[in-house]
């Protein structure tokens, strides 16, 4: 569990981070979205000890971070893939790490052939893509066992093959009880993983509930062979319609009730989507508030 | 907390040690010498001293074999050497951005700092036994190709300041490295400033200028006589080695990492 407690981080006159509090459950994958220079990151660092916070507190299992015996045993953190040595190889990055942890040997090895980097180990860093970078950062996150990971933009420089395997790694991680913080600018997987969502913006919390109940504010998109007919039914019917890009539009009420109307108009179908493209234009509607 | 914990998912984990000392110095250890860089270092260290002490041996010529001749020249490419490992050891995570997986694997900051300053200074103690015993090879080899013999005198006083000198060296590194976190910043610092500031002080300060002669109190240290004008040379070794120590010190237990 992460407890985010009106943590406030200042630099001089700017407020980077301004009382932020959030929770992350066992069980849930947590997507922290916000644009950059929100204070995503600074919030992720203030979380891991890294940076002071000018007031407030942040917990792990009601912990401090710096009160952790052995933090990598409770959190798997990784907050920069690029941030490894280019001259060690990823056996020897992982088996620096085992050591801190207090593992056996070969638990390094291992780990690597769980993220598919069996074959690179042997490797220098330096030759790794960042795709291989993130594996071996999360490698790095998931070597203690922890029941925490927070991970920052996880997916960036991931191939598509890539991107699907960590959404399963993190979907079981979750699922066996762990907690899960990640932050990520592509919206498109954050809204395939993620149970809940806490979006920043301007160094605030400007949105911080499950996935669904977020996107369902977002109405229904819908899309059919004679568009003007059912926007005109959809008007008569009292319900508010905006128009989106491309031929659907954008209707102010669930997927059912705009379904009611259409088969009431007799009107046939080509796309009916609660929420939809929703996350996409949810983000900018909350960014640009804060902003 | 020795006791058991009851982490986020409701399982029950056997109790956390806290990592040890001796855990985070041979971590550290590993990390000076598993890259390549640290590894060439290494190699340069022992090679150099090899190289000289070659040459050495094979113009003796009319010079009398002396173990403390061929220490000195030796002693001389390692002060010069080993510092680096001691800045490096500082520098390295700051300047490769390691620092934020190792500080948040370690948070207790200090420690890691004692471990890794540790390390460097274990590690240069190494190569000072590794190389000392070659000077010994290369002083009778020497003494037994000039037909004369080799004489080994002042040998304890000739090794005390080896020692001294190179290990002062190697904290004056670490030292630069604390204060300055961009290996190749520190590295031009520390091998300019004190060289710079030695040809310049003279003339600045005229006869005072030996409270700042850093070299000169190693000398002095390393001499017959480590008491001779103390108070100068605990002035030097202030300035020099102890105030950028805890200046560096006391930012990078604060600096903010990213």
């Amino acid at each position: 569990m992460i407890n985010v407690h009106h943590l406030t981080k200042r630099y001089g006159k700017h407020l980077a981070v301004d009382d932020v509090s959030f929770r992350c459950d066992p069980g849930t994958v947590t997507g922290f979205l916000g644009p950059n220079g929100a204070g995503k990151s600074t919030t992720m660092r203030m979380l891991a000890g890294l940076t002071p916070p000018t007031s407030g507190t942040a917990t792990i299992d009601d912990h401090r971070f710096a009160d952790l015996p052995n933090p990598g045993r409770l959190i798997g953190i990784m907050l920069d893939a690029s941030a490894q040595h280019p001259g060690r190889t990823g056996l020897e990055t992982l088996r620096i790490s085992a050591r801190l942890l207090d593992l056996p040997k070969y638990a390094a090895a291992d780990m690597l052939d769980r993220v598919g980097l069996g074959n690179a180990m042997q490797r220098r860093v330096g030759s790794y893509s960042l795709g291989m970078r993130q594996r071996l950062g999360i490698a790095n996150a998931l070597l203690g066992d922890p029941a925490v990971l927070m991970l920052d933009e996880p997916a960036n420089g991931m191939d598509p093959e890539g991107i699907r395997w960590m959404r399963h790694l993190l979907r079981d991680f979750a699922g066996r009880g762990g907690t899960v913080l990640l932050s990520s600018h592509l919206l498109g997987e954050v809204q395939a993983t993620v149970d809940r969502l806490v979006v920043i913006g301007g160094g605030r919390i400007v949105a911080d509930d499950s996935l669904d109940a977020l996107l369902v504010g977002q109405g229904t998109t819908v899309r059919a062979v004679d568009q003007a007919g059912l926007v005109v039914a959809l008007r008569t019917a009292g319900l508010g319609v905006s128009a989106t890009d491309g031929d659907a539009v954008r209707v102010a009420a669930s997927s059912e009730q705009v379904g009611r109307v259409a088969l009431a108009a007799g009107h046939v179908l080509l796309e009916l989507n609660e929420g939809g493209s929703g996350l996409e234009d949810l983000y900018f509607e909350l960014t640009a508030v804060a902003a | 907390m020795n006791t058991t914990m009851i982490n986020g998912t409701g399982i029950e984990r056997p109790a956390i040690a806290a990592q040890s000392f001796p855990t985070l110095l041979r971590v550290e250890l590993r990390k000076l010498i598993d890259t390549r860089s640290g590894k060439l270092l290494l190699a340069a260290a022992v090679g150099l001293a090899a190289a000289l002490l070659t040459w050495k041996v094979t113009h003796t010529g009319d010079i009398d074999v002396t173990f403390g001749s061929y220490n000195r020249s030796v002693t001389a490419s390692l002060a010069f050497i080993l510092p680096i490992l001691g800045l490096l050891a500082m520098t390295s995570e700051w300047t490769q951005r390691t620092a934020l997986t190792t500080f948040t694997m370690s948070p207790r900051r200090l420690r890691v700092f004692g471990a890794k300053f540790l390390a460097a200074f274990l590690l240069s103690g190494a190569v000072l036994v590794c190389t000392t015993i070659m000077t010994f090879g290369a002083t009778a080899l020497g003494g037994a190709i000039s037909g004369t013999g080799a004489s080994y005198a002042h040998l304890g006083l000739e090794l005390r300041s080896t020692i001294v000198i190179t290990l002062l060296q190697v904290i004056m590194g670490a030292a630069f490295g604390a204060l300055i976190p961009v290996t190749a910043v520190a590295l031009g610092a520390f091998i300019v400033a004190p060289t710079v500031w030695a040809a310049a002080a003279p003339e600045l300060l005229k006869g005072n200028s030996r409270w700042l002669d850093v070299f000169e109190a190693y000398d002095r240290l390393g001499s017959a006589h480590p008491g001779r004008h103390v108070a100068q040379t605990v002035t030097a070794i202030t300035a020099w080695v102890i105030v950028p120590a805890a200046i560096g010190l006391y930012r990078s237990l604060r600096r903010e990492v990213k």
